[in-house]
């Protein structure tokens, strides 16, 4: 989609982004993830690439590890072995650094309701020592493109969960980032926010930014994502392309092939209830 | 230390928007301290079950004040419970001038006690303090010089009476006769002079606002340990991890938000009862309890950030400030003087941030201590801000980094 056939609503966003990640480099680089709560082992080795303007998603029951794998990616849970590089800095050493070119975007509305749509961005803004001047240029071009400008001085507690939604998302990418996660960005969003959400997501591939979503929607993740991991007990069972998967699922699992992601997922983890 | 201030900046903005809370850090307290000060004065004024100590200086050279009648009816008035003292005029003088001592004495001339038992004139010299319980001392000794006077006219009335009328007694001319003698005696049998003490007066605002000062500003780290907390449970405190704002940049964030909150809501208190309630707040003291409203601030918040740090849920944290608040408050000296306090409360009330701030207080308010006599108490409430930010850093958990 090109900037003039857009909506004007994600206009703003490209006017100040600019990437420098080249297209199909590698960005982020996880090999061997560990994380172990005492004996308990949450996430088994996971080695994941995702490369610049690429999508990847993450799919998985609850409890299979995907949230505990994006907390070790983006600084908040140290691994308990493994290593990461996003964009060249190592994990371990450089997470000062890291936290600069990487933004969450948590499941949870992690805003501030007593504060309004454009404080909360300002602040998050200021965190990052952005200039006023960028500053302000910045907050107006996101919540331009996520149909919030003109509420930008209301409370965010007088907002509508759709709304709180995308500026949940929007505050995820103050900084630019070039690696986004996104945690199950669109869990009970309307379908108006939800398709606002996916052009913001299409917006930031096309700039070249690399993308790890997660979501429990197997067909957001079949129109969205191009390469996906599927994981469970805390390790990743497969991972490619959708047509990879499937085509790989047919034959290891020795069944007909899946019709979609939704069937080869109930085939790889199974009917029962999770998280209980 | 931009990032820090963007901290302080945010929490104070949500904090003036909220209402409820900023209602309850700033008004509630100055309205607690102007309702609670009235009712303190108006039992004063009252009267009733008041326990006062009143300094006698006997001009005669002696020190037996049971041999005045006029002296043991003093202490026989309704409702009031008087001791007398003998002293030295220069040992009244002291305890008068020391505030919440006492508020005034009399002097009984030489010659009282023999004036009084023959009827005759005598006088007495009371000095009180320029205060309530001086205006009650002064009242009391009235009562008792009228009862005198009444008494004195009554047995002259008599003795006429007896005299006229060959020792038959008649209550009703004898009244009317005491009557007339009132009307023709210029001067009254026991002669008054009342005198005030300047500069021992206590007003009771200067233990009222700074005791309920401190009680609000530990009540009102709810604001920032509930903020902290709604910080973890929505996930801001989580987003703020992973952007770059170190633990200690959040945590300082806070405490300068809270410590701004804490200054104002002690200043705008003592700066109510200053100039609505001449308080004594002046020029000999004022460096002093601004340091002391500093070091009292610090104190709290650093303690705030302990319990923030040690109790994660809002109903545990919630319950924790208020136990603190109001076992603080009660043995620390922000309800009662701690002065007057037995002596086993006193040495518990140590571990208290309250008592520590109201002997500060005390000292510089009502006792007229300087800077350099309450520097133990600033110098105390500043280690233990100390302390519970030392521990508070050791505990409190940003992220599992």
């Amino acid at each position: 989609m090109s900037e003039t056939t857009r909506p004007p609503a994600l206009q703003g966003i490209t006017a100040t982004s600019k990437v420098s990640a080249v297209s199909g480099r590698v960005l982020v680089q996880a090999d061997g993830l560990v994380k172990k709560y005492d004996q308990r082992v949450v996430v088994n080795s996971v080695s994941l690439t995702i490369q610049a303007g690429e999508i990847f998603g993450l799919l998985g029951p609850n409890g299979a590890g995907k949230s505990t794998t994006i907390g070790m990616l983006s600084t908040y849970v140290p691994p308990t072995a493994g290593h990461v590089n996003i964009n060249g800095l190592d994990l371990k050493r450089d997470s000062l650094a890291i936290k600069q070119v990487i933004g969450v975007i948590p499941q949870e509305l992690a805003i501030y309701d007593n504060n309004t749509a454009e404080e909360n961005l300002n602040f998050f803004a200021e965190i990052f020592s952005l200039p006023a001047n960028v500053r302000k240029q910045r907050i107006e071009s996101l919540l331009q493109a996520v149909g919030l400008w003109e509420r930008r001085k209301d409370l965010v507690k007088k907002f509508s969960g759709g709304m709180k939604r995308r500026l949940n998302v929007v505050a995820g990418l103050i900084n630019e980032p070039l690696f986004v996660m996104m945690d199950e960005p669109t869990v009970g969003v309307d379908p108006q926010s939800r398709q606002s959400i996916y052009e913001i997501i299409n917006n930031l591939k096309e700039q070249g930014r690399a993308i790890l979503y997660t979501t429990q929607y197997m067909e957001e993740a079949e129109q969205l994502c191009d390469r996906i991991a599927i994981m469970d007990y805390g390790q990743i069972i497969v991972q490619g392309t959708l047509d990879e998967l499937l085509t790989h699922a047919e034959k290891k699992v020795e069944v007909e092939k899946p019709r979609g992601l939704s069937q080869l997922f109930l085939q790889l983890t199974g009917r029962e209830y999770r998280g209980q | 230390m931009r990032q820090v201030w963007a901290v302080v900046k945010r929490q104070l903005l949500e904090t003036a928007k909220n209402p409820r809370s900023f209602a309850f850090n700033l008004f509630l307290p100055v309205i607690l301290v102007v309702l609670v000060g009235q009712i303190f004065n108006f039992s004063s004024t009252d009267g009733s079950s008041i326990k006062l100590s009143l300094p006698v200086v006997l001009q005669d050279g002696t020190t037996d004040i049971s041999q005045s009648a006029f002296l043991n009816g003093l202490t026989h008035i309704p409702g009031i419970n008087l001791t007398l003292e003998p002293m030295s005029l220069d040992e009244a003088k002291q305890h008068t001038a020391k505030k919440l001592d006492r508020s005034g004495y009399i002097v009984v001339p030489a010659g009282f006690n023999q004036a009084f038992a023959n009827h005759q004139q005598t006088g007495l010299q009371v000095f009180t303090t320029n205060d309530t319980t001086g205006r009650i001392i002064q009242s009391l000794v009235q009562q008792a010089a009228g009862y005198y006077n009444t008494t004195n006219l009554m047995v002259a009335a008599a003795a006429q009476q007896a005299q006229q009328n060959n020792q038959q007694f008649n209550p009703n001319s004898a009244a009317q006769q005491a009557a007339q003698l009132q009307q023709s005696q210029s001067v009254p049998a026991l002669k008054l002079d009342m005198q005030n003490v300047a500069g021992a007066s206590f007003n009771q605002f200067d233990q009222i606002a700074p005791g309920y000062a401190t009680m609000f500003v530990i009540f009102g780290l709810n604001t920032v340990v509930l903020a902290i907390i709604d910080e973890r449970s929505r996930g801001t405190m989580r987003r703020l991890a992973v952007m770059p704002l170190p633990k200690w940049a959040f945590m300082t964030g806070k405490m300068i938000a809270q410590f701004i909150v804490s200054f104002l809501q002690i200043s705008i208190m003592l700066a109510v009862a200053k100039f609505f309630f001449n308080a004594s707040i002046n020029a000999s003291n004022i460096i002093g309890i601004v340091l002391l409203v500093m070091a009292l601030s610090f104190a709290a918040t650093a303690l705030g950030m302990l319990i923030v740090s040690l109790f994660k849920n809002e109903s545990a944290a919630g319950s924790v400030v208020t136990l603190v608040a109001l076992i603080g408050s009660a043995v620390g000296g922000a309800w009662f003087p701690l002065f007057l306090m037995p002596e086993w409360i006193q040495q518990v009330s140590k571990v208290t941030i309250n008592s520590w701030a109201m002997s500060g207080f005390n000292g510089l308010m009502i006792f007229g201590q300087t800077l350099g006599e309450v520097l133990p108490s600033i110098g105390v409430l500043l280690l233990y801000g100390a302390v519970c930010l030392l521990l508070a850093t050791r505990f409190f958990k940003y992220s599992e980094a």
